[in-house]
C-alpha cells in the first residue's frame, strides 16, 4: 500500500467496516507525521497567519464568478443571483463574463464532450488564484446522462473545489456550497506575492544561442 | 380528415405510393424514394393540401425491432437470446425516414415515410422545397447516417467533426465516448455490483479494481 | 451657388479612376471582413450555441450557428429507460417549462396506447402546463431585458417566476424538474389550501407582468432596439418551420391549443395574441400577452376542475394504489410488472404534438411492444427557429443580434436534445 493517505474511500473485499481487522491499519495516519505538520503549521500561522487570514477573508468575500452556464442549472443559477436568494450578500455578486477577470468558475450544467475543450480553455485562461464550483450533478459526475455525449463530471477535465449536487440544486444548497468554498478559501494559505520560477522550457540545442550570438546572427 | 390527402395522392401520383394506413389518428403514406420530392412538392403546392409546415424529419433504425425486449433501466436491457437473434435475418429495410407535414391553414397533417435498406441509405433532399429541411436532414445524417443527396451542406450538426460513427444507430453502444480532451480517470471509483458496465456480474470481492500505480492525489 | 467650372463639371461626371496609391485621403480604407466566433460560453447565447460571424465592421455579413454543445443524448437515453423513466429526461428538454414537456410526452404515449386520462387530471395538466408556460415567458422577457442591460426588469421577472415555482413545488415536489405526469394521469394532487394560494399568487404575478410591460413596451431604448429588427414574413416563417410565438408574431394565427384542441383547452376561453410585423418587438409582446392569457386559463381551470381520481384505474398502465399493493395479490403483481418490466405500449408509431411554450412540441415515438420506447425523437420548437437564424440576421448589425437571439428563446436543452 502506498504510504500517502488515500484520498478516496477504497472499497475493500471485506467491506469498509472500520472494525474489520484488515482495513484498520491502512487508514491510520502515522502519529509523528501529523504532529510535525501541526508544529510547522503553528509557526507559520504565527508569522504569516494574519496576512494569510486577511487575504483569505478578502478573497472569499469578493468572489468574481464566471458562470459557465450550459443547461437547466442555469435557471437555478438565475434564481440564486436574483433578489430572493441573493448571492450578492455573500460578496459573489457580479458575474464577470471574462475568464481574465474572474476567480470562481462555476460550472453550471452538463458538460458535453463537444464543450469540454472550451471548458478547459476557459479554465486555463483564468489567473491564479482560482476556484471551481461544480454546480449540479451533471457537472459533478455527469448526472443521469451516462451516454456517448456527456463528460462524466467536470472534474475529469478541470480540478473542482466544491461540488454542489442536485438536479437542479435548490438555491439554498448552492449558497451552502458557496459557504463551504468560502471556508476552504479562508483555510488556504494565501501569500501576498509568490516568487514563481520561470517554467523550464526545453530548447533544442540547435536553437540555443548566446545573446551576442543572437545579435550577430540573423 | 387527412384521408382526403391520401386520396389526392392516389389520384395524382398513384405509382409513388407503396402503402398507406391510419394508426392512432395519424395518416401515414409510404412512398417510393425516387418520387419523394414530387410527392412532397404536390402536397405543398396543391391548394387543397397546403402542407406548408414541415414539422419534423424523423429517422428510425429498425435493426433490433423484433429482438429488443422488455426491461428498462431498472434491470438493464434484456436482449433476446442468441438463438432468437440468429434465427432472424438482418432486418431489411433497416431505416425509415418519416416526414411529418402539417398545414397551418387547413389544420390537417400527414406523414410521408420512406423505407431504406442498410446498404443503400440515400434519400433525395427536400431543402429546395422547405428551407427548414436543411437542419433536419443534417440531424438525420449526424445521428443515423442517412445520406441526403443534393443537400448543400451535409455535415454533422450536433456531434463534433472528430466523432466517428452515428450514435442513434442501434449498433452504436450508448456508453462509447470519444473524448476530445484528456480526461482524468478515477480508477478506484467503482460502480458496484450488478448488471451493466463497471460491475457486470463481477463478484463483490473483485470490485476493488484499479491501476495500482496511479496516484489519485494528482491529476495525471 | 457658385457656378462650377466646366472642368469641375467634367470631373464630376467622368468615371473615377482607381487610385493605386492607398494613402490618398479621399479613398476608402482597405478593409477585410473579420471573423468572430460568439460563444459557446457566452451569457447571451444561453450558453450553448456558437455563432460563426463574418462582420463588416458592425454589420453582420454572414452568421452560421453551430449547435451541439448541449447534446445530451436524449433519444438514446430514452431507449434505455422504461416509459416512465423517460419523464425526467423530458423535463430537461425545455427546462424552463418542464410540465409542458411532461404533458406533451405523456399525451403522445397515451395517443399510442389509445387511452385518455381522468377529468380531474386533464384540468390539473392544463393548470400545471399553463403555470409552466407563464414561467417560460417570464424568463424569456426578463432575459431580453437583462441581455440588453436592464437588470431590474430581470429581477422582477425572476421574482414572479419564484412565486410560481413555489406553487409548483407545493404541488409536484420540485421547483423546476417536476416529472409530474404519468400515463393515465398525474402523480400528485393539489395539496390542501393550494387553490387559494394560487388565487393569491396569480394577481401578484400579473402585477409584476404589468411592471415588465411598463418598463419595456414604451421604453424608447427598448423599442428602438427591437422594432423592425429581425423581421420575417408569414409565409416565409411557415416555410422555415416556425411555430409558436415566433410564428404568431408574423401574423399567422396558429396555436395547437386552438387548432387541434387537446385536454380541456376547448372548454377554456382565451385569446391567442397574434402580431403584425414579425419583428423582435412583436415576438416579445406576444409572449407578454400570453402570460396574461395563461393566467386566465388557470383561473378558469381552477373554477371548472371537478373532484375525482387523478389517475386512471387501469392497472396495465397506472400503478395500483398502495393499499391494493399491500393487501391484494393482483395489486402486488401489477406493481411488480409495471416497475420491473415497464408498461407495455402496443407496437406502432405516433407523432404526438402539443403547444409548448416556444411552439409545437412534437414527439415522434416508435414502440415495438416492449416496456421501453424503441425510439423517441423530439420535435423541438426552437430547432427550426435557430436554423433560421442566418435568415433573421440578414442585414443587421451586431447590436441587433442579441435582441433577435433572445426573442426566439432558444432553449439549449430542447434544440440539442
Amino acid at each position: 500500500m502506498s504510504d500517502k493517505p488515500t484520498r478516496f474511500p477504497v472499497l475493500k473485499p471485506e467491506g469498509n467496516v472500520p472494525e474489520s481487522a484488515g482495513v484498520a491499519e491502512e487508514n491510520v495516519l502515522p502519529v509523528l507525521l501529523s504532529r510535525r505538520e501541526d508544529a510547522i503549521g503553528f509557526f507559520e500561522t504565527l508569522m504569516k497567519g494574519p496576512v494569510s487570514n486577511t487575504l483569505g477573508w478578502a478573497r472569499k468575500n469578493s468572489l468574481f464568478q464566471y458562470p459557465f452556464v450550459t443547461a437547466c442549472c442555469g435557471m437555478e443559477y438565475m434564481a440564486v443571483a436574483a433578489s430572493r436568494y441573493d448571492v450578492a450578500r455573500f460578496g459573489a455578486e457580479f458575474p464577470r463574463f471574462s475568464p481574465r477577470q474572474a476567480d470562481l468558475l462555476m460550472i453550471v450544467g452538463t458538460i458535453n464532450i463537444k464543450q469540454s475543450p472550451i471548458l478547459k480553455m476557459v479554465y486555463d485562461q483564468m489567473a491564479e488564484p482560482k476556484w471551481v464550483m461544480a454546480f449540479g450533478v451533471c457537472a459533478s459526475t455527469g448526472g443521469f446522462y451516462d451516454n456517448y455525449a456527456t463528460v462524466q463530471g467536470a472534474d475529469r477535465i478541470v480540478p473542482v473545489d466544491v461540488y454542489v449536487p442536485g438536479c437542479p440544486p435548490r438555491p439554498e444548497q448552492v449558497l451552502d456550497g458557496l459557504k463551504i468554498l468560502q471556508e476552504k478559501i479562508q483555510a488556504q494559505r494565501h501569500n501576498v506575492a509568490t516568487l514563481e520560477q520561470e517554467p523550464v522550457v526545453s530548447t533544442p540545442d540547435s536553437k540555443r544561442k548566446s545573446f551576442l550570438g543572437k545579435l550577430l546572427s540573423k | 380528415m387527412a384521408q382526403a390527402l391520401i386520396d389526392l395522392l392516389k389520384e395524382k401520383l398513384p405509382d409513388a405510393i407503396v402503402s398507406s394506413h391510419t394508426h392512432c389518428g395519424d395518416e401515414v403514406v409510404v412512398v417510393k424514394r425516387e418520387q419523394l420530392v414530387d410527392v412532397i412538392k404536390l402536397l405543398r403546392d396543391e391548394p387543397a393540401a397546403d402542407l406548408k409546415l414541415l414539422a419534423q424529419i424523423a429517422c428510425v433504425d429498425l435493426l433490433t425491432f423484433a429482438t429488443e425486449l422488455t426491461g428498462g433501466g431498472s434491470i438493464a436491457s434484456q436482449e433476446a437470446p442468441a438463438y432468437l437473434k440468429a434465427s432472424q435475418g438482418p432486418r431489411e429495410p433497416r431505416y425509415q425516414v418519416a416526414y411529418n407535414l402539417a398545414s397551418v391553414k387547413k389544420k390537417h397533417r400527414l406523414r410521408i415515410r420512406v423505407e431504406l435498406r442498410s446498404d443503400d441509405c440515400k434519400v433525395p433532399t427536400i431543402t429546395s422545397l422547405y428551407p427548414t429541411a436543411d437542419w433536419w436532414e443534417r440531424y438525420c445524417w449526424d445521428m443515423m447516417g442517412i445520406e441526403f443527396s443534393g443537400h448543400p451542406n451535409l455535415q454533422r450538426l450536433l456531434m463534433y467533426p472528430e466523432f466517428v460513427g452515428h450514435p442513434l444507430r442501434k449498433d452504436y453502444p450508448i456508453q462509447r465516448r470519444q473524448p476530445l480532451v484528456h480526461e482524468h480517470d478515477f480508477p478506484d471509483l467503482v460502480r458496484g455490483p450488478g448488471p451493466g458496465p463497471g460491475g457486470a456480474g463481477v463478484p463483490m470481492s473483485q470490485t476493488h479494481v484499479g491501476r495500482k500505480n496511479v496516484d489519485p492525489n494528482t491529476y495525471e | 451657388m457658385t457656378q462650377k467650372t466646366q472642368a469641375a463639371q467634367a470631373a464630376d461626371t467622368a468615371p473615377v479612376a482607381l487610385n493605386p496609391d492607398p494613402l490618398e485621403l479621399d479613398d476608402e480604407l482597405p478593409s477585410a471582413f473579420s471573423k468572430v466566433k460568439l460563444g459557446p460560453s457566452h451569457p447571451a447565447t444561453h450558453g450553448t450555441v456558437r455563432l460563426n460571424m463574418t462582420l463588416d465592421g458592425e454589420k453582420i455579413v454572414e452568421c452560421i450557428p453551430e449547435i451541439g454543445f448541449l447534446h445530451r443524448g436524449f433519444s438514446k437515453s430514452s431507449e434505455n429507460a422504461t416509459w416512465h423513466q423517460v419523464l425526467p429526461y423530458t423535463d430537461r428538454l425545455n427546462y424552463v417549462s418542464p410540465i409542458l414537456n411532461n404533458v406533451g410526452y405523456i399525451l403522445a404515449v397515451e395517443k399510442l396506447i389509445g387511452i385518455t386520462d381522468t377529468e380531474r387530471s386533464k384540468y390539473l395538466r392544463v393548470i400545471g402546463g399553463e403555470i409552466s408556460r407563464m414561467c417560460d415567458h417570464l424568463t424569456c422577457v426578463s432575459a431580453i431585458g437583462l441581455e440588453m442591460g436592464a437588470m431590474s426588469a430581470f429581477l422582477y421577472g425572476v421574482e414572479a417566476r419564484e412565486m410560481l415555482w413555489d406553487r409548483v413545488a407545493e404541488m409536484t415536489g420540485a421547483r423546476m424538474t417536476t416529472s409530474w405526469t404519468r400515463i393515465g394521469g398525474v402523480a400528485t394532487d393539489t395539496p390542501p389550501g393550494w387553490i387559494e394560494r394560487v388565487k393569491e399568487t396569480l394577481p401578484r404575478v400579473l402585477e409584476l407582468t404589468d411592471e415588465l410591460d411598463k418598463l419595456f413596451s414604451k421604453n424608447r431604448i427598448f423599442v428602438d432596439r427591437t422594432r423592425g429588427i429581425g423581421v420575417i414574413g408569414a409565409d416565409e416563417a411557415v416555410s422555415w418551420g416556425f411555430t409558436g410565438p415566433a410564428l404568431r408574431a408574423s401574423g399567422v394565427d396558429y396555436d395547437v391549443r386552438k387548432a387541434h384542441p387537446y385536454l380541456v383547452y376547448d372548454r377554456m376561453e382565451f385569446e391567442v395574441p397574434v402580431g403584425q410585423r414579425g419583428d423582435t418587438f412583436d415576438r416579445y409582446l406576444c409572449r407578454l400577452e400570453e402570460i396574461r392569457q395563461s393566467a386566465r386559463i388557470v383561473t378558469q381551470a381552477i373554477e371548472q376542475m371537478p373532484p375525482g381520481p387523478i389517475i386512471i384505474d387501469d392497472w396495465r398502465y397506472a400503478l395500483p394504489p398502495k393499499k391494493d399493493v399491500f393487501t391484494s395479490i393482483e395489486g402486488v403483481m401489477a406493481h411488480f410488472k409495471l416497475i420491473m418490466e415497464g408498461i407495455h405500449v402496443p407496437a406502432g408509431e405516433v407523432y404526438g404534438f402539443t403547444e409548448g411554450s416556444n411552439g409545437e412540441l412534437g414527439f415522434h415515438i416508435v414502440s415495438n411492444g416492449a416496456g421501453k420506447p424503441y425510439m423517441i425523437q423530439v420535435r423541438a420548437p426552437g430547432f427550426p427557429i435557430v436554423g433560421a437564424l442566418p435568415r433573421l440576421l440578414q442585414g443587421h448589425s451586431l447590436g441587433d443580434l442579441i435582441p433577435i437571439f433572445d426573442s426566439i428563446n432558444m432553449i439549449g436543452g430542447e434544440v440539442e436534445q
